[in-house]
């Protein structure tokens, strides 16, 4: 059957007034979508998708000719060249785009049949798909879901040629509105596949922190305020000074960089292999019923980084699946972070961090570089004479950045040689990460072994147990081996203490900086715009937790609470109900409902009046035509009645007798008209038979 | 309009168990209204393309672990599925009925009309979109736009052969709102086209047999005679006769339509034949040809070739009667030998 089909030629569409209304709104949809990928795409395919795009609405207002097939076969060559030579420092994926991205905007200026305008509607759908990888939110959602709109409203307009502009967009509308509960309901239900393979990452992903420290890599950090993640605590958060969370520890320095330690990584491998149990359940001060349980959302950053709260542990079975406290109590996820997702931890807020390995701990954390910052070394010999202990040490040191003047700034001098003692000597400002390198290598000098802490601290509460974490917290803090624990010091506190209570907005304000300097900061002030913006975080906050969260855990919760234990029997109860609730769906959209058509309404009104009128006169009509009946008995109506029920059948005979191409709207008016005269007959009626009964009563007297 | 052409192979193509199986599912009527089982669906190219889309959407959404890829992924599936049914239900709003073909000759462009009876209702519960008409078993169609254009389509019939034939089914299809489904049905109407030959100039022998007298026992003979003598008489007009006999004075001072008639002395009636020599179908050509002239001439004219044997008569309903018996003239009586002629 299909065969007849296949040489089914169609003649050319029917070209009329607005035959090239459909190609000018899937160029200008084609035209959104790339604004809003312009981070992906090179500027030149940008250029040059500007150029389709106004190509086609050139043609559109003029309707003048396209591009020749020459001209295109050319530009693609073009193309494909440079593409070839810049793609490959943008990464695989931004390549990828860019590439989709040429071919629609070629399409795009040449299109000759059917077939072409249905490949330019499937990239651009593909195309919305990659948009979907940079923007998660739900502006981005809606968005995109506009875009979606004009797409497939400019291909019903294609296909349906004379149809009005509105009828076309009114029947797209009510298809998605019908579609949305559908999708919904497969979204609840479908399973939550992991990742089937490995897919191309964006190379240039903000991901806030990074491997390695030199000093003056984290200020660039805080002048992006793009949330981190979202933690929400059952009932209280905990106080600022203890929200420290941790991403990774940093105990390799070479003068001037902190970096992760390659030994490190090593022996985490080794001791995951040879399946040690996590150090948490070692350390003494483990105590369970302390736990506090608390769920995180991370914003996607292509690492397995997961920033748990000091000391953190995941909560529960599915969750050791997803995530492993390694030994220096750092959490990582078995999967990198590609899509925003949720992890379910508790915190333990007095467990003390003992080192699992400390002979290892101890030989890795008092290397340092004994030809670099001479001058500290000396400082710190100094120091180490007068003090007695490992703690003693660490405070003369925290003394030392108190009473010396040092300050806290996000754009301190440049440090090239000898970093530390640049900042400890000469400069006397900088940020966390300066504090914390200098002092970590001073413990290091003095034979303490100490190491740096890199993650976040604080955090903005949005609501009730929920906080946000901001790249702008991020952070940098020292740890100390002290008999056998790490003891956390943070130098910072020492300088900036609001820094770390009120925030990083506060701290700077102290010293006179602004975190953002731009136009609108004024602006940004005002008590209004925060309530609007904090209106705008939540939304994005609840999005996040229930749409984007919502992965296999939020699923089986979700089954749970409705069905109780998920046994194979209730899946395929679930899926069978899932189908019928479809099927019901469906029904309730194509069945049509009979509502009553106005003709019927129309005749049961004129045959109630007729009805009261033979009440009133107790007169029957029989089988006689209404007109006739009412001439035969107009001698015992009054006026009024008379009057209205001839104008009552003049309208009916007028409605039947029209046209039945009549306009709707001829006919909704003589509907209208036959409810006035029927109301006015029964008040006529009403009024007669009051009146003949005081008539009568008044005859009694 | 497109020529329609059959096209052998295709009808080749044409199991006739599949045409058996169609007549059982859609027997044939004059008027058809679609339902459930005269309505075929099944996704276009484009509709299988769309389908792919969200499967891979579906894998990226998967892949990256994004949700909202997911979920949009799940909304093309939902808008595929409803256009399934926004499809068939357009499609089911049809009413499509046939006149019946009037005959028409071998040579000329003869006409199917289809009315499509859906404009009649408010607009909004009108189908619309385009909808493409062919034969079944041809390939090229005819595109009607159900929205902008009247609702009588006419399909052209181009046979090969004079006779009287079985139309066979119209194929219907349409892709509203989204090009996604292709919905198609194929109807028969019920159709027959009776087909005369072309007429082609040649000679052809104009026997006249003469009648003595005795036409005044003939009194139908006489009403339909008219020839070119004297005037004898005025009669009613009836329908079919030259409007060159009308006389318009009396119809303009009465109202009524009155003919003179003539007498005509000699009453020849004409007798048309050829020679069995000559190649059947060319003679049958011929003959129409004649029949045409005759006809437009106003003489009484008869026929006498082979098989057919027609009295000599005239009108319209007499000419429509030669043209059918040569039209369905069949050699089958003849031997056939080449050597006997």
């Amino acid at each position: 059957m299909n065969t007849l089909f296949s040489g089914f030629k169609r003649s050319r569409s029917l070209q009329t007034a607005n035959s090239d209304l459909p190609y000018l709104l899937i160029s200008l949809s084609f035209g959104v979508l790339i604004l809003s990928l312009f981070e992906a795409l090179l500027s030149w395919v940008l250029v040059l998708s500007g150029c389709a795009v106004f190509i086609r609405v050139a043609a559109f207002a003029k309707h003048g000719s396209q591009a020749s097939m020459r001209t295109i076969n050319l530009l693609a060559v073009l193309s494909l060249f440079a593409l070839a030579w810049f793609g490959l420092s943008i990464g695989l994926l931004n390549s990828m785009i860019n590439l989709l991205a040429i071919a629609c905007s070629l399409k795009l200026m040449l299109i000759q049949n059917r077939r072409d305008f249905h490949l330019l509607f499937c990239t651009s759908l593909f195309l919305i798909g990659c948009g979907f990888i940079f923007a998660l939110s739900i502006y981005a959602w809606v968005g995109y879901t506009c875009i979606l709109s004009i797409l497939l409203v400019s291909l019903a307009l294609y296909h349906s040629p004379g149809k009005r502009f509105l009828d076309t967009s009114a029947l797209v509308a009510t298809l998605l509105a019908k579609a949305f509960p559908i999708a919904i309901l497969l979204f609840l239900v479908m399973p939550q596949l992991p990742p089937l393979w490995q897919m191309p990452t964006a190379k240039s992903q903000q991901t806030g922190l990074a491997e390695s420290v030199t000093p003056g890599d984290i200020a660039s950090l805080a002048q992006s305020s793009s949330l981190a993640f979202t933690a929400t605590f059952d009932n209280t958060i905990p106080p600022m000074s203890a929200l420290y969370w941790r991403a990774m520890t940093l105990e390799s320095f070479d003068g001037k960089t902190w970096a992760v330690s390659d030994k490190r990584r090593q022996a985490e491998q080794q001791l995951k292999g040879m399946n040690r149990p996590s150090p948490l359940s070692a350390s003494s001060s483990y105590n369970d019923t302390n736990a506090k349980a608390y769920q995180l959302i991370i914003e996607p950053t292509q690492q397995r980084w997961v920033f748990g709260l000091e000391v953190s542990a995941p909560n529960n079975a599915t969750s050791s699946a997803n995530v492993s406290v390694q030994f220096d109590y750092a959490l990582r996820a078995r999967r990198p972070v590609m899509g925003k997702k949720a992890f379910y931890l508790s915190y333990y807020p007095n467990a003390l961090l003992t080192s699992p390995l400390e002979g290892f701990e101890r030989q890795l954390n008092l290397n340092y570089p004994t030809d670099s910052n001479l001058k500290t070394q000396a400082w710190v010999d100094t120091l180490t004479q007068e003090a007695n202990s490992p703690q003693a040490v660490a405070h003369s040191i925290m003394r030392y950045f108190q009473e010396q003047g040092f300050t806290y700034t996000l754009e301190p001098n440049a440090m090239p040689s000898s970093p530390i003692d640049t900042f400890l000597f000469t400069e006397r400002a900088g940020f966390c990460a300066h504090y914390a390198s200098a002092m970590a290598f001073a413990l290091r000098v003095a034979g303490v072994p100490a190491r740096m802490v890199s993650g976040y601290q604080g955090g903005e509460t949005l609501s009730q147990g929920v906080l946000q974490i901001r790249q702008y917290n991020a952070h940098a803090w020292v740890e100390a081996l002290i008999d056998g624990d790490w003891v956390r010091y943070d130098p910072t506190s020492m300088v900036a203490p609001s820094r770390l209570s009120i925030g990083l907005e506060h701290a700077l304000a102290e010293f006179g900086e602004q975190r953002n300097k731009s136009v609108f900061s004024s602006l940004t002030r005002g008590q209004w715009f925060l309530n609007v913006q904090s209106w705008f975080r939540q939304l994005d906050y609840s999005w996040s937790k229930w749409v984007l969260g919502f992965d296999k855990k939020n699923q089986n919760d979700l089954l749970h609470k409705l069905l109780g234990e998920i046994t194979s029997t209730r899946l395929t109860i679930i899926l069978l109900s899932t189908i019928a609730i479809i099927a019901l769906l469906l029904v309730l959209y194509f069945v049509p409902l009979r509502a009553p058509s106005n003709e019927t309404k129309f005749n049961r009104l004129f045959l109630h009046a007729l009805k009261s009128l033979e009440r009133y006169t107790q007169h029957p009509r029989g089988t006689t035509a209404a007109r006739h009946y009412v001439t035969e008995i107009s001698n015992t109506l009054t006026k009024e009645i008379r009057h209205s029920a001839f104008a009552a059948i003049t309208v009916y005979e007028g409605y039947h007798y029209m046209s039945p191409c009549a306009d709707e709207k001829k006919k909704a008016l003589a509907l209208k008209e036959m409810k006035n005269l029927v109301k006015q007959l029964n008040t006529a009626i009403v009024k007669a038979s009051k009146d003949t009964k005081n008539g009568a009563h008044h005859r009694h007297p | 309009m497109n020529v329609v052409r059959m096209n052998t192979a295709i009808k080749k193509k044409l199991s006739t168990r599949f045409l058996t199986w169609l007549d059982k599912r859609i027997p044939a009527k004059q008027q058809h209204t679609l339902d459930l089982n005269s309505i075929f669906i099944l996704p276009t190219t484009f509709g299988w393309a769309f389908i792919a889309m969200s499967l891979s959407l579906f894998l990226l959404g998967t892949n990256y672990q994004n949700n909202i890829m997911l979920l949009m992924s799940y909304l093309l599936v939902s808008v595929m599925l409803l256009a399934l049914f926004y499809t068939h239900r357009n499609m089911a709003k049809l009413k499509l009925s046939a006149a019946p073909v009037s005959p028409f000759h071998l040579n000329e462009a003869g006409v199917t009309v289809i009315k499509v009876d859906s404009n009649q209702q408010p607009e909004s519960i009108r189908a619309s979109g385009i909808l493409h008409v062919k034969w079944i078993d041809t390939t090229e169609g005819h595109s009607h736009n159900l929205t902008t254009e009247s609702p009588t389509l006419l399909l052209p019939i181009t046979v090969k052969k004079r006779g009287l034939h079985r139309l066979s089914r119209v194929t219907f299809m349409c892709e509203y709102p989204l090009g996604l489904y292709k919905c198609w049905t194929h109807l028969d109407f019920d159709l027959t086209a009776l087909v005369y030959p072309a007429a082609a100039r040649g000679m052809a022998n104009i026997v006249a047999i003469a009648h003595d007298d005795d036409i005044n026992n003939d009194a139908s003979v006489r009403n339909t005679v008219q020839g070119n003598s004297d005037f004898h008489a005025l009669a009613d007009y009836e329908q079919g006769q030259p409007l060159n006999r009308v006389v318009w004075k009396q119809v303009a001072k009465s109202g009524k339509w009155v003919t003179k008639t003539f007498d005509e002395h000699k009453h020849s009636q004409h007798y048309l034949s050829i020679a069995n020599t000559i190649d059947t179908e060319k003679a049958l050509s011929i003959l129409t040809f004649h029949v045409l002239e005759m006809d437009s001439k106003g003489l009484p004219y008869g026929i006498n070739y082979k098989s057919i044997h027609v009295a000599p008569s005239c009108g319209l309903q007499h000419k429509a009667d030669c043209l059918t018996a040569l039209a369905m003239f069949s050699d089958t009586n003849q031997t056939a030998t080449g050597a006997s002629t």
